[in-house]
């Protein structure tokens, strides 16, 4: 009896809200976008959305449509400060670091009992920005005609590679692939789809998993003979105007001498807010173009920011907290997932054999870490808001050890001078150590003009280090000019601001020599990167390391996978590979009164794509 | 016999008559002489032109500037309280102090102790002093030790506190003195000037002498040589020439280069007014009848032709002495010229290129100030030169 009532109920319920769909609209859209499908420019919201558009839980509030969203960014290669606002991928990072991959894309994928063969799920009926299907196409297209196309990657990203062998797909249908690998790959769920797992095969740090095939292909020359790579890589590329997104905003205005970028609502964007409004609530992305970061904070500190924290230099927060109130924004600290806000690599694969035999001495790096005094860089740089620290991961990673946060970070010049002179590296006459064979030991540390702040903390580190005898200079070049000779081997001691201190192994580059971009020895990250084919063969305690991770990503065992990663830490803190200062220093953010749904605090890591895990489309003017 | 000796004794008395009279005319033409050169100096050129100098009393104003940025500079170690090295991180950001002359109606310069924090609102570091605690400045007092001339190892400076700080210009970020800085700054500033004219002026006098003097094709090539060297933007050339220089020279090089790459500019100017004014001079009388007296050219161009265009080229190079300073200036400032840890007026000033500099710690761009100074100074110095220099004229 009971049984049949709540069987009753049920299919009440299940044929009132069918009436409930049928009589009202579902969805709502912007009153822009009502305008066009009322004209007949546009299909109806229903039929732009897919069957289940992802619901994005607001922060704050259900938003209003309008307004103009005004940033600013550096230039062509400042491509965080659009990219990240615009984080749609397979699976997403979740806000909170430590819950589970959320569904993006994909509405849902599972892993083969033997943890080797993933299959993704797509929501049906998602479509591009020009109203083209989203289907598997797309992946396919991705993995055979870009990541797989040696004219244009050189080699895929190493999370699709397991044991030297390349994933394989299996198109199931329009929705459905099956990703197979030799053996469980530990790193394609989070790196492979909810980090890389962008549009951007070959733009914004070459983040991609899928491309526009119906776009893309007439530039490809597997498809289109007249076609060249170079036309394809400009095709492809993310200032494009012309190319399709799957993004929120589209970047409608940019090109060569352009002074600002331009992104405009995506009128088949697949989100939509708990009450059905059809997502993003803003309609365009404003970025204006500074080639100084003083001249864009200074923008910002008159109001004319609405929402931004990139490129916010915290030395400017007294300014800031003076004008807010005259120019109606909060200024906002968010912790920044920083082990240390610079830091400093000994670049152990350096030509110099000599500096090379020194700098891979570990009593070397551990005396110039103790060298450094970090409370006063604290003081002095970072308005004594920062933590002085070793560079290991900050408190919320779950690799986390709490004995490993002042390793050699103390300041100990006496015990500095001591490793120094046990290593044989003598102090001359005029004060300054020499190498143990006699000749002059001088090295160069090398930076990228950030702002005052990193400029003060890295001439006290270079004056530390020649207190304790080790003659130091200090030389500054323009990022572009700075990262190719970092990854080129040519910096002795590179600096950097590094983040991934939450879960570095999504992307080891600091735990180890993993690519080029490990400064603390690029030649032999390149040696690994490429499977041996190119830089240059490294020593066995730095092999040791590459057979840890290894082992690391070839397990799905959660737990095997964090026993790894500590013992990598392990090694990585006690070897000081690299030295931090001052870590945890907080991001300043600023936030015009009226913009909503951005939270009191949030930790951000640029791993996991802050302010992208926000849902930046839910962003709204409450005006 | 006797008439012998009459006649020796007249022809004895004669002689030592012409002698005497000889030597008197001998010692009157002396005097003469003396008197003529006596005038001759007292209205020769240079004393014109002082005379003429002294009565402009903005040159002479300029002057003593002059003198006295270059005196500072010259003993710089010693003046400035604190050496380049000394980081004082406890006071970073520190306004300039006030010093206070009278205690007790009493002479005895003293600043007041700084209490330390931060505001809580803007976090920004705030110095309050205590009226109660006085820090008394005493004078050669022991400090940092330096060397003086980069010579003599020295310990005392010209004043100084024993504890807490005295920074009369307030502090950088790092809690370095800014007047310890602009005073050590000034020693390259200053000095580029005087080595970069110094310079300039031997390859233009050389060059414009020669052009002046032979004429013809030597002209030609000379005169061209200019026109190409100044028909580049000047700020985009320093610019490529100094962005070529190695990074792993030593400061010392990179200073003397960059000296060298200003004057290699610089000594077109020069060499164009000395060859317009050696034009003129090659046609005066006393130089054909040098040459009609068989002297050669370099007898004629070293005795005659260059210090004849001596007070012009005084006058130019005192006047190019500020566009010197200015262009190690802007080019520094841009991030182009010397770089920290030389410290020279445009680093300093390139250090305070930013926002907060021009928003909370204006003290930051007091290094601005002493180079239009300088430059004034020298402007009006070089003013007053040039109307001294040819005194003849009213």
């Amino acid at each position: 009896m009971r049984k049949k009532a709540l069987l009753l109920l049920l299919v009440v319920v299940i044929v009132m809200s069918g009436i409930g769909i049928n009589a009202a609209p579902k969805y709502k859209e912007a009153p822009e976008l009502a305008k066009l499908a009322r004209a007949g420019q546009l299909p109806p919201v229903e039929e732009r959305l897919p069957k289940e558009p992802l619901v994005v839980e607001p922060v704050e509030s259900i938003g209003k449509y309008g307004g103009t969203w005004r940033r600013a960014f550096t230039g062509i290669n400042d491509f965080h400060a659009f990219g990240r606002q615009v984080y749609d991928t397979i699976l997403r990072w979740p806000r909170d670091p430590k819950d589970p991959i959320k569904p993006g894309l994909a509405k849902e994928w599972y892993w083969s009992d033997d943890g080797k063969v993933l299959t993704l799920r797509l929501r049906e009926g998602l479509k591009w920005s020009d109203g083209h299907p989203f289907t598997t196409a797309d992946i396919t297209f991705w993995w055979y005609d870009i990541e797989l196309d040696t004219n244009i990657t050189p080699a895929p990203h190493p999370e699709w590679v397991i044991d030297g062998k390349p994933m394989e797909l299996e198109v199931v249908d329009d929705y459905t692939i099956k990703l197979k690998f030799p053996k469980p790959n530990g790193l394609a769920e989070t790196v492979g789809l909810a980090f890389h797992g962008n549009q951007w095969p070959l733009g914004f740090e070459r983040f991609g998993f899928f491309a526009p095939r119906h776009y893309l292909e007439q530039y490809h020359p597997r498809y289109n003979p007249k076609a060249t790579y170079e036309l394809f890589e400009e095709k492809a590329i993310d200032y494009n105007t012309e190319r399709p997104v799957m993004t929120a905003w589209k970047i409608t205005e940019w090109g060569p001498g352009a002074t600002r970028l331009v992104a405009k609502r995506n009128p088949y964007y697949w989100k939509v807010d708990p009450a059905g409004n059809q997502l993003p609530y803003i309609d365009e992305i404003v970025l204006t173009l500074f080639e100084e970061v003083e001249a864009l904070n200074l923008r910002a500190i008159e109001g004319g920011i609405d929402f931004q924290f990139r490129r916010m230099s915290l030395s400017n927060y007294p300014s800031f907290m003076m004008n807010k109130d005259r120019y109606g924004y909060e200024v906002l600290l968010w912790p920044d997932a920083v082990p240390s806000k610079l830091c400093y690599y000994f670049n152990q694969s350096i030509e110099d054999k000599g500096l090379r035999e020194i700098f891979q001495n570990p009593k070397f790096r551990q005396a110039m870490s103790l060298a450094i005094n970090r409370d006063e860089i604290n003081e002095v740089s970072y308005l004594g808001l920062g933590t002085p620290r070793a560079f290991v991961v900050v408190p919320d990673s779950p690799y986390y050890d709490p004995n490993q946060e002042q390793l050699y970070a103390q300041y100990n010049p006496e015990l500095a001078n001591k490793l120094l002179d046990e290593i044989g590296l003598k102090r001359g006459r005029d004060g300054y150590r020499t190498r143990p064979d006699g000749s002059r030991l001088e090295i160069i540390v090398e930076g990228m003009e950030w702002d005052r702040a990193t400029t003060d903390e890295m001439e006290l580190v270079v004056a530390a280090w020649n207190e304790v005898g080790v003659r130091t200079s200090m030389r500054t070049s323009s990022r572009e000019l700075y990262w190719t000779r970092a990854c080129g081997n040519e910096i002795q001691v590179s600096t950097w601001v590094e983040s991934r201190a939450i879960d570095p192994m999504v992307d080891p580059i600091w735990v180890f020599p993993y690519d080029e971009r490990s400064w603390m020895a690029p030649a032999f990250g390149n040696w690994y990167a490429s499977g041996g084919k190119f830089g240059e063969e490294p020593p066995k305690y730095i092999k040791e390391m590459m057979d840890l991770y290894d082992r690391y990503k070839t397990t799905v065992d959660r737990d095997e996978q964090i026993k790894i990663a500590k013992e990598l830490l392990r090694r990585n803190a006690e070897g000081c590979f690299v030295i931090g200062t001052v870590g945890l220093v907080p991001n300043v953010v600023v936030v015009k009164n009226d913009f909503r749904n951005v939270p009191e605090t949030f930790t951000t890591d640029w791993i996991y794509m802050a302010p992208g895990t926000l849902d930046p489309c839910h962003f709204y003017f409450d005006r | 016999m006797m008439s012998g000796m009459k006649h020796y004794k007249e022809t004895a008395d004669y002689i030592n008559k012409m002698y005497n009279r000889q030597s008197q005319l001998d010692e009157s033409l002396a005097d003469q002489m003396r008197e003529s050169e006596k005038i001759a100096d007292a209205t020769s050129q240079w004393r014109l032109m002082w005379r003429k100098f002294k009565r402009n009393r903005i040159a002479v104003v300029g002057g003593i500037v002059v003198l006295l940025f270059y005196l500072v500079a010259l003993f710089g170690d010693f003046i400035a309280p604190y050496t380049l090295e000394q980081r004082m991180t406890r006071y970073s950001y520190l306004p300039p102090q006030r010093v206070y002359f009278f205690a007790g109606g009493r002479f005895q310069p003293h600043v007041y102790a700084l209490e330390t924090g931060r505001d809580p609102i803007t976090l920004q570091r705030t110095y309050v002093p205590n009226p109660d605690k006085r820090i008394p400045i005493r004078f050669f007092v022991e400090g940092a030790p330096y060397k003086l001339f980069g010579l003599i190892p020295a310990r005392r400076h010209l004043f100084g506190v024993e504890e807490g700080i005295i920074s009369l210009f307030g502090t950088d970020g790092q809690g370095r003195d800014m007047f310890s800085r602009i005073i050590k700054g000034s020693q390259i500033s200053l000095t580029i000037g005087l080595v970069g004219v110094a310079l300039s002026l031997l390859i233009g006098a050389v060059l414009g002498v020669a052009s002046g003097y032979y004429g013809g094709w030597v002209d030609n090539v000379v005169q061209r040589l200019i026109e190409i060297v100044r028909s580049f933007p000047p700020i985009p050339l320093w610019m490529a020439l100094t962005a070529a220089l190695p990074q792993h020279w030593s400061p010392l090089l990179i200073y003397f280069t960059i000296t060298v790459i200003l004057s290699l500019i610089g000594w077109t100017w020069l060499a164009r007014q000395l060859r317009g004014k050696v034009l003129a001079l090659r046609e005066e009388d006393f130089i054909m009848a040098a040459r009609l007296a068989g002297a050669s050219d370099r007898w004629i161009i070293f005795k005659h032709l260059i210090p004849a265009t001596f007070s012009h080229i005084i006058v130019i190079s005192t006047l190019s002495m500020p566009s010197m300073i200015l262009a190690e200036s802007s080019l520094s400032f841009l991030g182009l010229g010397l770089r920290p840890p030389l410290t020279s007026w445009g680093v300093l000033l390139q250090q305070a290129q930013n926002t907060q500099v021009l928003l909370l710690y204006p003290w930051l761009m007091l290094p601005g100030v002493f180079v239009a100074l300088s430059i004034l100074a020298f402007n009006f110095m070089g003013d007053g030169l040039r109307d001294a220099a040819d005194p003849y004229t009213v």
